[in-house]
């Protein structure tokens, strides 16, 4: 008999759990995220309120579903913007070699030594914070993971046979690039995709607790975490509810990368 | 009979890279100053031990080698290949019909029901049912791989086919078949080939003249019967005796 793949089951039922959390709360939250009422100031998990109040009587529930969405938001965001251009710069160098790859190569090279983070604070000081800034420089800092998973995987793709193949059948340089060999490292792209958004919330979430991602009136689980860390010991349900939800979100994309990689 | 091809004085050198800091890089003359030509429907075998240049002279033919000396004159269009190992040369994300139908669709400006057509009736010519032109190669065997391989290359109705030892990744069984195709097709389209293979056996059977290398050069030339019967070079003499032919 076949053996369950646990990685698989846990990773989906996480996984769509959140993304159920984040699509229902960005129609509907069970109260205004905003709303303040001072008679709840940190006021206990209760049957109105299952996660308890902020330091503001804002709902923790309602806050976490919509800066879940926010967080889920930005890490999509920075791992599209940071694959397309990983894949066409690793197409480029991987196929045709030479002093270009070299020379983007190197580029890489630089841009892998800073610390991803450290890259998008100097990003942020020069172009201001906010939701799309903190896409751009995300997006930016995971360039180089995915252009070197692409250019190795065009290195070992463009001397088999069915390349050589395809150059016969008069497909233009192109054409093989992103129709014949593209195709075939989408396995290979798809588990470093998954751990790239885990790494890409990571990073969202630190950036908005040290304070220069997201910005308010729009909340993040990053932001959450600093605002309760004040609150840790009179209020601890309100630091673990943004915790918890970047646990899972993590969780389960993670569950669901080795699934992909056990499968191949 | 006219020519298709003419190679003449073909050298090609691989350079290779120095193994310590301190050595110079040293240059491989892998293909020493050969020349040979193929007729109209013609099958040239091209025989010789592992290493000896086979296949480079088959890529400087069809030009994937991007420096070579000598002249290489083509006297028709689009020459295409059939490679050694059918598991390697279809492209596993591509179904057959999208493999049959690419070179129409680059170097042609058939219409869609055109291509489809052509691809019927070349996937029904290699002795395969149209059913799978919607299959992808993982789901054939070897054998069937490497008719669909065979249709790929006859896609554009070329004058000259190079085959790469097409049925050495084969087993005995299905290696007679794939031959007798080629031979059908040779008659039906006039083809001429290049057939390389270190196999006597197979190139007895498939071939009308035959080259023999060795370390590069060409030790022996002419056509099949005399050269297995009457063979001059002491090398083609030790080859012929290990296969124990009986001619």
């Amino acid at each position: 008999m076949k053996k369950k793949n646990w990685n698989l089951i846990l990773g989906t039922v996480i996984t769509s759990i959140m993304l159920l959390l984040i699509v229902v709360g960005f129609f509907f939250t069970p109260y205004d995220s905003q709303q303040m009422n001072i008679d709840l100031k940190l006021a206990s998990p209760s049957l109105a309120h299952p996660l308890g109040c902020d330091h503001f009587g804002r709902d923790i529930l309602s806050r976490v579903m919509e800066g879940a969405g926010t967080t889920f938001f930005v890490a999509i965001g920075t791992v599209l913007l940071g694959c397309v251009i990983g894949i066409i710069m690793g197409a480029v160098t991987g196929y045709f070699g030479g002093i270009l790859d070299e020379i983007l190569m190197r580029l890489n090279d630089a841009l892998f030594a800073f610390p991803s983070i450290l890259l998008a604070l100097v990003f942020i000081s020069l172009f201001g914070s906010g939701k799309y800034n903190v896409i751009l420089a995300l997006g930016i800092a995971f360039v180089p993971s995915f252009a070197r998973i692409v250019r190795s995987e065009f290195l070992r793709c463009k001397s088999l046979d069915y390349v050589r193949a395809a150059r016969l059948a008069g497909a233009s340089h192109l054409r093989i690039m992103f129709v014949h060999i593209l195709p075939n490292i989408l396995p290979v792209l798809l588990s470093s995709l998954m751990i790239g958004f885990n790494n890409a919330v990571l990073a969202e979430a630190s950036m908005s607790y040290l304070g220069i991602g997201v910005q308010p009136p729009d909340s993040s689980l990053g932001m959450m975490l600093s605002e309760a860390q004040t609150y840790l010991f009179r209020a601890p349900w309100y630091v673990l509810a943004p915790g918890v939800a970047i646990v899972l979100l993590i969780l389960g994309f993670a569950l669901l990368a080795e699934s992909i990689n056990k499968k191949k | 009979m006219e020519d298709v091809l003419k190679v003449s004085h073909l050298n090609v050198y691989y350079k290779q890279y120095a193994k310590s800091l301190f050595k110079k890089p040293t240059v491989f003359h892998a293909v020493k100053d050969v020349s040979f030509s193929v007729g109209e429907g013609e099958i040239l075998g091209l025989l010789g031990e592992s290493g000896c240049g086979k296949s480079t002279v088959a890529k400087a033919v069809l030009g994937m080698l991007p420096q070579v000396d000598g002249t290489i004159e083509h006297f028709s269009k689009n020459p295409q290949m059939v490679f050694q190992d059918p598991f390697h040369s279809l492209n596993p994300a591509r179904s057959v019909g999208q493999i049959l139908k690419e070179p129409l669709r680059n170097l042609t400006d058939l219409s869609k029901e055109a291509q489809e057509e052509k691809a019927v009736s070349m996937i029904k010519r290699v002795g395969l049912d149209e059913k799978y032109l919607s299959h992808y190669p993982k789901e054939l065997s070897g054998g069937q791989r490497q008719r669909v391989a065979i249709a790929a290359a006859l896609m554009l109705e070329p004058k000259l086919l190079i085959a790469d030892e097409p049925v050495s990744a084969l087993d005995v069984t299905i290696q007679a078949q794939i031959i007798d195709l080629m031979l059908k097709l040779r008659d039906e389209m006039k083809l001429s080939m290049i057939f390389i293979s270190h196999d006597l056996r197979v190139v007895y059977q498939m071939c009308d003249r035959i080259v023999i290398m060795k370390e590069g050069m060409i030790v022996e030339e002419g056509r099949v019967e005399d050269v297995y019967v009457n063979p001059s070079h002491p090398y083609t003499k030790t080859l012929i005796e290990a296969a124990n032919l009986k001619v």
